[in-house]
């Protein structure tokens, strides 16, 4: 047994008085006959009704729908039936002998006030707001009038407004909803929650095809998840389910699965549609038709794929992608004929020192090509480059910077092909024409020195033409001169030294005659009488001519021809000038004791086979600027000569094919050529 | 100078002082100028009323080139010609022609050229009439013994004796009156025509 304390004792006294005062009020109740029945709450409830004769009244009040109380002036409650606590969502006890302000929401209750005060006089009216134990509102009607006339008490009648209202917000809800629904390009729907149509706006019914209205959502749209490849495709039921359940879809790939009509892709959202109570009340499904959207990508898809399938098997050109390192991104097969790489020993590896020569490396033709590239949009790249195999190949193409949409430079494509064959055909005709061209100089050339040649030769014809007429008449003008002179001689014989001036006069006139006939013989070549001699007898001839010139001098001629065939065709007589001429140079230069050789040799003349001849004497030979004037006609070194000896020279032996030239000596040295022409 | 025979020689030359050379000259080599000619007509008139023993020309004269008058002359009798030129040209020379031209002198010519030329165109010529002469004993011998032939045939028929017998009596008969067989041949064949034209009367 335990001993109560003083304070828990004072607290049972308190509610002992408590119980008291309800005790006396409840009998001044049911006196009062304001009570129907008592409800003992003590071991089990028990209610003890209280039979009057107002009894039908307050079962009346008791079955209003409309809450109905009797308050104090000052607000406190007296009475109240059962829906008015319900109301206000507490129990009928805890109300009673409570000031009813305390249910009012804080905004309305000096409108309650005033409403107490004013229905004690008359009645009046307004709209609070009900605020339950739970937090929840109720807005309600409130009617408040007096009780009867002398009695302090108000008569209060409560009509819910929370049903009227709710149906103004569903409608207003309502109308924005349809309202979004129809103006939406997507097709909506809205289903409850056993997955059944219950919305649909115009362009799910075009969907559909038909009323989709209270069908189950699956049957008004058979579609089906693209699923990955390979997996099994998820149908309407199975991506509802989540839904139904509170969760969300996001643009999932579905397409509509009806045979009959063409296949329709679709994006799929959709989320719960929840209910005031916060329940699952169905879900709210957002198709958008992405077919054309769909198409437009397959097809760009397709191109690519095809494009890629193409650039892949294209053999000729190597055609691939670096990035802007300078690191292939891509490889063709033609990479692989052109260049010689397999794809993974290109792809990801440096440019540079894959196909690019080291000169070319070594001085930065690569940085170069993809700056032009990069500043240009495009560069050529014909240029020798190295392939897998080290070889050189003539590379042809074109590098191309390549950038997103926004313009960001992300690499550079690269095509090329093996040009080498076309390279070298190009080198081989490029040296074809270097060559043509430099046969056409030489032709030319060669042309223009005829040309001269030829100028020069008309010229000498009309010289020659000319000197014919003049020797002619010059001869008659002599032929008189030398008629006179030898009568004089004759007429002064015995004369001295008349006989003396008139040598010297017959010497002048000689000289003149002498080179009258030259000139001629310069001027007017006689044609060649070609016969087989041999070139020393002619020699000796020439030699023996000479004698009363060399007989004096005690001159010498030595010949070297040991075992040379000195037979050949041509004009003797000629040749035997050129001997005359040479030899007489060669006796003028030798001095007091002249020594003359003549060497004969077996050569060859423009392929064919000749004989060279050097007739050397032992004067004191060509000064350097004399050498190349020599055949010069009128060009002379002697006193008493008229230049053209060596000219005459030289024509006779051109007349015959053969050439003339001037020798380094020792002494006087002139070399000829002459071709052989035996038959 | 010439110890032989001096030439008579005839001159053309449409040039004075080539005539007076030739004047002063020839005798001092020997010989005589007979004709002194200035063109190739007077040189053909000359040497037809004189007969020279060689003539030395000019080729180019007026009337008459030395060739054509040259040419002239020797189609009548025969002289030896010495060409003076100024052309020693092969076509002047080819064109020349002519047996009687012997030699050529190209101008200007001086006495030593001319006598040399003198004596090569006599010795040519000599040897070009000792050629001809003998030619025309060849022809007379020919003629002669085609006449004896006729002769011993007529012989043979009308004595009737042989060949060698009847060339035997023709010898015998010409030698017996002191004649030539050649002349006594040519009275018997001419004999025989005129009995061969009697007998066909």
């Amino acid at each position: 047994v335990t001993v109560p304390t003083p304070e828990q004792l004072r607290k049972d006294n308190e509610e002992l008085r408590q119980r008291l005062e309800e005790a006396e009020e409840t009998l001044r109740a049911i006196h009062a006959g304001e009570v129907d029945a008592v409800v003992v709450a003590k071991s089990g409830e028990q209610v003890f009704t209280l039979e009057s004769t107002d009894r039908p009244y307050r079962l009346l009040v008791e079955c209003m729908t409309q809450g109905a109380a009797a308050l104090r002036t000052d607000g406190v409650l007296l009475y109240c039936n059962r829906h008015f606590a319900e109301l206000l969502g507490r129990p009928l006890e805890a109300l009673r002998r409570q000031p009813v302000q305390d249910c009012i929401s804080p905004d309305d209750r000096p409108l309650f006030e005033a409403l107490l005060r004013e229905g004690q006089t008359r009645e009046c009216q307004g709209e609070i707001t009900l605020v339950r134990t739970d937090g929840t509102t109720v807005p309600a009607y409130l009617g408040v009038n007096a009780l009867r006339a002398g009695a302090a008490g108000l008569c209060l009648m409560v009509t819910d407004l929370s049903e009227q209202k709710r149906h103004e917000a569903i409608s207003a809800s309502e109308a924005l909803t349809r309202s979004i629904l129809e103006q939406t390009v997507d097709a909506t729907v809205v289903c409850d929650s056993a997955g059944k149509v219950v919305r649909a706006s115009r362009r799910a019914h075009e969907l559909c095809g038909r009323n989709p209205l209270l069908l189950p959502f699956t049957t008004a749209f058979p579609i089906r998840e693209v699923g990955s490849e390979g997996e099994p495709a998820a149908s309407a039921e199975v991506l509802l389910v989540p839904v139904l359940e509170g969760g969300t879809l996001q643009g999932r790939d579905v397409y509509l699965d009806c045979p009959a009509s063409r296949r329709v892709d679709l994006l799929l959202s959709a989320g719960p549609l929840r209910g005031p109570d916060g329940q699952v009340a169905g879900a709210v499904v957002t198709l958008t038709d992405i077919t054309e959207r769909k198409r437009a990508e397959n097809a760009l898809r397709e191109s690519q794929e095809r494009f890629r399938t193409l650039v892949e098997q294209v053999k000729d050109y190597a055609i691939f992608m670096i990035d802007m390192q300078g690191r292939p991104t891509t490889w063709n097969e033609g990479v692989r004929r052109v260049l010689g790489f397999a794809e993974d020993e290109f792809v990801g590896q440096e440019i540079d020192h894959l196909i690019y020569t080291p000169e070319d490396v070594q001085a930065g033709v690569p940085q170069r090509e993809l700056a032009l590239a990069a500043e240009t949009g495009r560069a050529n790249n014909d240029r020798w480059m190295r392939r897998q195999d080290g070889e050189r190949f003539w590379a042809s193409g074109i590098t191309t910077a390549l950038h997103t949409e926004a313009g960001e430079p992300i690499g550079f494509s690269k095509v090329m092909r093996d040009l080498t064959s076309r390279k070298q055909a190009e080198e081989a005709l490029h040296r074809a024409r270097d060559e043509l061209e430099r046969r056409v100089e030489e032709r030319t050339a060669e042309l223009q020195v005829a040309q001269r040649r030829s100028l020069q030769g008309e010229r000498l014809a009309a010289i020659g033409q000319m000197m014919t007429g003049l020797a002619h008449e010059s001869r008659n003008a002599l032929q008189r001169s030398q008629a006179c002179l030898t009568v004089l001689s004759l007429r002064l014989e015995g004369r001295p030294q008349e006989q003396e001036l008139l040598a010297r006069i017959q010497c002048a006139q000689d000289d003149l005659h002498r080179l009258y006939e030259e000139v001629r013989e310069y001027a007017v070549p006689r044609p060649l009488d070609r016969r087989l001699c041999h070139l020393s007898e002619v020699w000796r001839e020439a030699w023996r001519d000479l004698a009363p010139l060399r007989e004096a001098k005690n001159a010498e001629l030595r010949e070297d021809l040991v075992g040379v065939d000195d037979l050949l065709l041509a004009d003797p007589f000629q040749l035997k000038q050129v001997f005359r001429n040479l030899l007489e140079n060669a006796l003028v230069a030798g001095g007091a004791l002249p020594r003359i050789e003549i060497r004969c040799r077996r050569a060859e003349l423009d392929g064919q086979d000749a004989v060279r001849l050097t007739v050397r004497d032992n004067g004191p030979g060509f000064a350097s600027e004399q050498m190349p004037r020599l055949f010069e006609p009128f060009y002379t070194t002697k006193v008493h000569g008229t230049g053209l000896g060596l000219a005459i020279c030289k024509r006779i032996i051109e007349a015959h094919g053969g050439r003339i030239e001037v020798g380094t000596g020792p002494g006087a040295e002139i070399i000829i050529l002459l071709p052989r022409r035996e038959a | 100078m010439n110890k032989e025979q001096p030439l008579r020689i005839a001159v053309a030359d449409d040039e004075p002082d080539m005539l007076l050379f030739f004047r002063e000259v020839l005798p001092r080599l020997g010989h005589k100028l007979v004709a002194e000619a200035a063109s190739g007509k007077e040189l053909v008139q000359r040497c037809h009323s004189l007969h020279p023993d060689l003539i030395i020309t000019d080729i180019r004269m007026p009337e008459g080139d030395g060739l054509q008058a040259v040419a002239d002359i020797n189609e009548h009798m025969r002289i030896p010609v010495i060409l003076i030129t100024a052309h020693h040209d092969s076509d002047v020379l080819g064109r020349a022609g002519g047996d009687y031209i012997m030699s050529y002198l190209a101008k200007p010519v001086k006495p030593v050229d001319l006598e040399a030329a003198v004596r090569l165109a006599m010795l040519r010529f000599s040897h070009f009439q000792t050629l001809a002469r003998e030619t025309d004993d060849l022809r007379q011998a020919l003629e002669d013994r085609k006449v004896i032939e006729r002769a011993k045939g007529a012989v043979m028929k009308r004595v009737g004796v042989g060949e060698e017998e009847a060339f035997r009596r023709l010898r015998k008969l010409a030698s017996n009156h002191n004649r030539k067989l050649a002349d006594v041949a040519q009275e018997i064949a001419g004999s025989e025509e005129v009995f061969r034209l009697l007998e066909k009367c």
